[in-house]
């Protein structure tokens, strides 16, 4: 790593390789086809985390449904903190999105008429959720992907982004690491795309891939870029006990329900309408509530169960195949006759970098964010299922138009050499830093992830919080003294996995911060201490920036545009 | 087909609070870096082979390298070799795949080069071949998002592909030609050549044929369907592909010695173009008695040899007929009316060709109203069982046969009683798979049992040995080029030695073959026998494999012959000499 980087120069940059970025591609190479655009990911690109998304896909595509039904859904699911001009524009422009994907080979499944399946998913009256079996994200990203191998874009995989290049509120590209040399390149650009997913990996029990460590959102951060709603964390009701591996949505979608230890379908309690079908925080909090006042299954009584036995053989086969596998798999359970032991777990972050555009705008100039990177918001407090995959598609292509836009505008700006050497040597200091009394990096993450699970769970409150900070607080010693112990050049995931900690710990203190600052239970953010909605002083997104060290939280005003805050039944 | 994560989930997990994970570690950095070290690891239930290594990791040696992502079999990133299989780690338990010692071995998969522990580089062998198949949809008439249910469910198991790279690992074309374009790339081509909303389905065939690598290549071994972890079935792909690009009507150039077989099989029924009177000289006389009966009239078992079998390795008929003859039943013998099954043309890409001769069987299998079908060739019995069946669906024809082989035959004989050893055979004995019984039929514990029934000989099994059992690397690789043969067989070969084995037995004529064209120069002194020549051996008589060794010798003299007959003209002059002796002699010819 001591020789000089190497520069390369492009006029646009995309980070991260799932449906977001690949979608954003796309549009631009469309757009653009003579422009430099390169793409670069941690992972192969198909290896990224959209492929984990198997319920579906959220589309009006039924003559009988309306995208302004869904627009309603999706600003009460998210507790009306999505922002409602962004709801109703992923909405309006869902049907068109779904039938792109299918002309692009999308796979999805059918119904006797030819015509694309929906089947029912959470808190939406109208089933709407556009599936291919219970692997629609990977036959979404496959498709995208088709296209764009077709189109010869350069993409450089298995690189790994290690800052923002920032000076004067201007980006100017990224630094980053060719993982399969060890040589550290710097990508200058005129435009750059953060499209890195987001950061479940900060919670112990999570659904993501080991992969999503929000480093694109924590790198942003360091660099000046604001986050919006960070405190706002999915807890899916359905990860499996152990394995914490997802059991998709569309479980209960195709009629599989929750029991507790006394066999009682519970969710008629909480939503006599909805049932099991509630939106995710509603059932997240019930589960809880079951298991905090004993009703839970185990000897630990720390889970539920999920049946789904009672489906008919040619659903569970046809519809829910990935279903039974990973529960076979993972738990050891036959779901064709037993119940599969099911906990909530963390699953998606609605928070993200602030875009102030629908093309991921943010507050640094050719600086862009989109797809669970991003925040929108168009999920608000809390994420209906089946609406993660379209916003990554819809504003990923709004994205490469404003990209577009911004290339042709804006002319490259010399690079600022003194803030690309910064950012080098702190990768060159945490590869020489002594061994003597090094924190290993698995270490502090499981610390972490510890605190974050027991203080900024599916239940939260003043206190509990405060003890929460103050421990992250202290875990800043043993963040210092991470140490990379693998001093070799090729494929040092040491060094990535020492990187990818320090991003999970810079983002949990901005979690917890935001989560004190929010004085209020909305959507996923639920506070024993304040257990009602606050639209007087909390109708608003949280901004979290950094000053000097500091995290500093402070809130805006949700954009309203004639949809009026209701109390949420389900 | 049973596939390993089937068979591995049926298994009961081991419980186990410990194990030792045995990786096999290399730096490209570092010389001589490749070397064993082993952890060990404490485990819970349920616990998968990836997050034991991690903790590996995590605990112990953090530059312990691999990839893994999303832990649920989705992603596809942490396929690697698992006790010598290729697997993915997150979708396999510990405690089902531990040894005896509680010893699991992680290496990296084959076919693609360490870079650093368990990390391959898949970029030429593996992307670079996806990227080839112009694997995109061409919807130029944009149709109205419409799709039938019954085109979706056909290609639904292969866009499950998580292009992982398993299917590549162990591929057995993969090791003998690195630009092979490999099973999955095959799968994900017809994926969507199939789907009824794409317009390029032709050309997509043709333009993968005409680049190296093509699917031609397969050596249709299985191995990669029976490896892959989300059922993809990557090798029914490549027979459906075959097929496809023949209703296309795309045929491939095969290498001219490959086309002469096929040639010779179109126009005189069998692959050498000799009589097809020889056939009936395969069972003397005196076998036949009570043995051999003109047509079924009471379900007998209709017998067919297969060329090599017919007319080279005359021994195995005559087994077969003596051993129903021991077991008091009666069989339909074809003789010359037996047609080649249409292997070589399949394989060779002359799928029009294959159809003649299948037809033709199909016809003779009616009118002797046979409705079972014994076979003593691996590819026979996967060409009637797999390859007809399709073709006789699509072209509306009753094939309603069961097809089945002289072991499994033999092995319901022993077991009711009516087959009885009665000699000893003193020998160390190992049994060489035959890709599609073992996979495809499954056929594992039948022939062993048989050889155990045997008093005195001794079983032993290859490092890759029943479903895992390696590819010979098939006579049409052989035929096409010698030395690559040579080269991925001496794997085999190593193995068959370790063994110490005197005899290695098989239940396959292509096989047999293989191995003698692989054994040329390395002269390996393990005697290869059918399976057949050990079962008569045991019921007392003599088996007369002698004979058909030395007409085997004498059958590949004349092609190896023949191929430098070729070697020696321009292109031009080979393609001339094929097209005379193919477009005559296929014209007239009327099966």
């Amino acid at each position: 790593m001591n020789e000089n980087p190497e520069e390369k120069s492009f006029d646009a940059l995309i980070v991260g390789g799932g449906l977001a970025g690949a979608r954003a591609a796309v549009e631009l190479i469309k757009l653009s086809p003579k422009s430099k655009i390169a793409l670069i990911s941690k992972l192969h690109p198909l290896r990224s985390h959209s492929v984990a998304a198997s319920g579906g896909i959220n589309a009006a595509i039924n003559e009988k449904d309306s995208w302004k039904d869904h627009a309603f859904e999706t600003i009460k699911g998210s507790d009306y903190l999505a922002d409602q001009d962004a709801a109703e524009f992923m909405c309006k422009h869902a049907k068109e999105t779904v039938f792109e994907m299918e002309n692009w080979g999308a796979m999805f499944s059918r119904t006797e008429k030819k015509d694309i399946a929906q089947r029912p998913f959470g808190g939406m009256k109208f089933p709407r959720t556009n599936f291919a079996g219970d692997t629609t994200g990977l036959t979404l990203l496959h498709s995208i992907w088709q296209q764009l191998f077709s189109m010869g874009l350069k993409v450089f995989d298995e690189w790994i982004v290690t800052s923002l290049i920032v000076k004067n509120n201007n980006c100017f590209g990224v630094n980053a690491i060719d993982l399969k040399t060890g040589k550290m390149h710097i990508f200058h650009s005129t435009a750059t795309v953060f499209a890195t997913g987001g950061y479940g990996r900060v919670f112990l029990k999570t659904t993501t891939s080991h992969s999503t460590t929000g480093d694109g959102t924590a790198i942003a951060f360091r660099a000046g870029v604001n986050l919006k709603d960070m405190e706002m964390i999915q807890f899916h009701p359905t990860g499996l006990y152990h394995s914490n591996v997802l059991i998709s949505e569309a479980a209960r979608g195709e009629g599989g329900i929750l029991l507790n230890s006394k066999n009682e379908r519970f969710m008629e309690k909480y939503a006599p309408n909805y049932k099991d079908l509630a939106s995710r925080d509603v059932v997240s909090r019930a589960i809880m509530t079951e298991i905090n006042e004993g009703r839970g299954v185990g000897s630990k009584k720390d889970h539920v169960m999920l049946q789904v036995s009672h489906l008919s053989k040619e659903t569970l086969e046809e519809k829910l195949f990935e279903t039974l596998s990973l529960a076979k798999k993972f738990e050891g359970v036959d779901a064709t006759k037993n119940s599969i032991p099911v906990a909530p777990a963390c699953h998606y972050t609605m928070g993200g970098i602030d875009n102030i555009s629908f093309g991921g705008k943010t507050n640094i100039n050719g600086f862009f964010a989109v797809g669970e990177c991003g925040c929108i918001s168009v999920h608000g407090a809390n994420r209906l299922g089946g609406n993660s995959l379209l916003s990554t598609i819809v504003f990923g292509k709004v994205c490469g138009k404003e990209v577009f836009e911004y290339i042709k505008k804006n002319k490259k700006i010399p690079l600022p050499k003194e803030v690309v050497k910064e950012s080098r040597q702190k990768i060159e200091e945490l590869l020489k830093k002594d061994l003597k009394g090094y924190q290993k990096p698995a270490a502090v993450l499981e610390k972490i992830q510890t605190i974050m699970t027991e203080h900024f769970g599916v239940y939260r409150n003043e206190l509990q919080m405060q003890k929460g900070l103050k421990e992250l607080e202290k875990l800043k010693e043993h963040v210092k003294k991470i140490g990379v112990k693998d001093k070799g050049k090729i494929f040092n995931s040491n060094l990535i996995h020492a990187l990818e900690v320090i991003n999970i710990f810079d983002l949990a203190l901005v979690i917890a911060n935001s989560a004190i600052k929010r004085k209020e239970s909305r959507g996923a953010h639920t506070r024993e201490d304040f257990p009602k909605r606050d639209d007087e002083n909390f109708l608003k997104h949280s901004i979290a920036k950094i000053e000097g060290k500091e995290v500093l939280v402070n809130f805006r005003d949700v954009k309203n545009i004639g949809y009026k805050p209701m109390e949420r039944h389900y | 087909m049973n596939t390993l994560v089937n068979e591995l989930d049926k298994k009961t997990e081991q419980k186990l609070e410990e194990v030792t994970i045995r990786f096999k570690r290399f730096n490209k950095e570092k010389k001589d870096s490749s070397y064993f070290e082993s952890f060990k690891v404490k485990v819970q239930p349920g616990m998968s082979v990836l997050d034991a290594i991690l903790k590996v990791r995590d605990e112990q040696d953090e530059s312990i390298t691999l990839r893994y992502s999303c832990r649920s079999a989705r992603c596809g990133s942490c396929a690697m070799r698992i006790n010598n299989r290729p697997m993915l780690a997150c979708y396999t338990q510990a405690g089902k795949v531990v040894d005896s010692n509680g010893v699991i071995n992680v290496s990296p998969m084959g076919n693609m080069k360490a870079e650093k522990d368990l990390v391959v580089n898949m970029d030429k062998p593996f992307w670079e071949a996806i990227q080839r198949t112009r694997s995109v949809l061409v919807n130029k008439a944009q149709r109205k998002h419409k799709m039938s249910q019954k085109n979706a469910e056909k290609i639904r198991h292969l866009t499950g592909c998580i292009m992982c790279g398993v299917c590549y690992s162990d591929c057995t074309a993969k090791t003998e030609d690195e630009e092979f374009i490999g099973p999955s790339a095959i799968a994900s081509a017809l994926r969507f050549s199939k789907d009824e909303r794409d317009d390029y389905g032709k050309t997509r065939l043709k333009v993968i044929q005409e680049e190296p690598g093509t699917y031609i290549e397969c050596a249709q071994c299985s191995l990669c369907s029976y490896y892959c972890p989300k059922e993809v079935d990557p090798a029914e792909a490549v027979e459906d592909t075959r097929i496809q690009a023949s209703t296309y009507g795309i045929n491939y150039r095969a290498p001219p010695v490959n086309m002469t077989i096929s040639s010779n099989a179109v126009t005189t029924g069998n692959i050498y173009g000799e009589s097809q009177e020889t056939r009936e000289d395969a069972i003397p006389k005196e076998v036949r008695e009570n043995v051999v009966v003109e047509t079924s009239n009471n379900g007998e078992f209709g017998y067919f040899a297969g060329c090599i079998q017919a007319l080279t390795f005359t021994n195995v008929p005559e087994n077969v007929a003596r051993i129903f003859k021991e077991s008091g039943k009666k069989m339909v013998y074809f003789g010359k009316d037996e047609y080649c099954c249409g292997f070589p043309m399949i394989m060779s890409g002359q799928m029009e060709q294959a159809k003649k001769v299948m037809l033709r069987n199909i016809k003779v299998f009616n009118e002797k109203k046979v409705k079972k079908l014994i076979t003593t060739c691996s590819k026979c019995w996967w060409v009637l069982g797999t390859i007809y069946k399709k073709l006789a669906k699509e072209n509306n024809i009753d094939y309603d046969l069961e097809i089945t082989t002289v072991t499994d035959f033999s092995y319901q004989m022993k077991k009711e009683g009516k087959l009885k050893f009665k000699k000893p055979i003193d020998a160390k004995i190992t049994y060489h798979d035959p890709c599609h019984l073992v996979r495809e039929k499954g056929e594992v514990n039948e022939p062993r049992e048989l050889i155990n029934a045997i008093d005195k000989t001794k079983i032993v099994e290859m490092n890759h040995s029943e479903k895992d059992g390696m590819c010979c690397g098939t006579p049409t690789m052989g035929l096409r080029d010698p030395e690559m043969l040579e080269k991925i067989q001496s794997k085999r070969w190593n193995e068959i030695e370790e063994t110490t084995a005197d005899i290695m037995a098989t239940s396959c004529g292509p096989c047999q073959v293989a191995f003698a064209m692989g054994n040329k120069k390395r002269k390996s002194p393990v005697r290869i026998v059918d399976l057949t020549d050990i079962i008569i051996e045991g019921l007392g008589f003599t088996p007369k494999d002698a004979k058909g060794r030395e007409l085997m010798e004498a059958r590949l003299e004349l092609m190896e012959g023949l191929r430098e007959m070729y070697s020696k003209m321009t292109p031009k002059q080979q393609d001339k000499t094929i097209e005379d002796t193919f477009d005559l002699k296929v014209k007239n010819d009327n099966p």
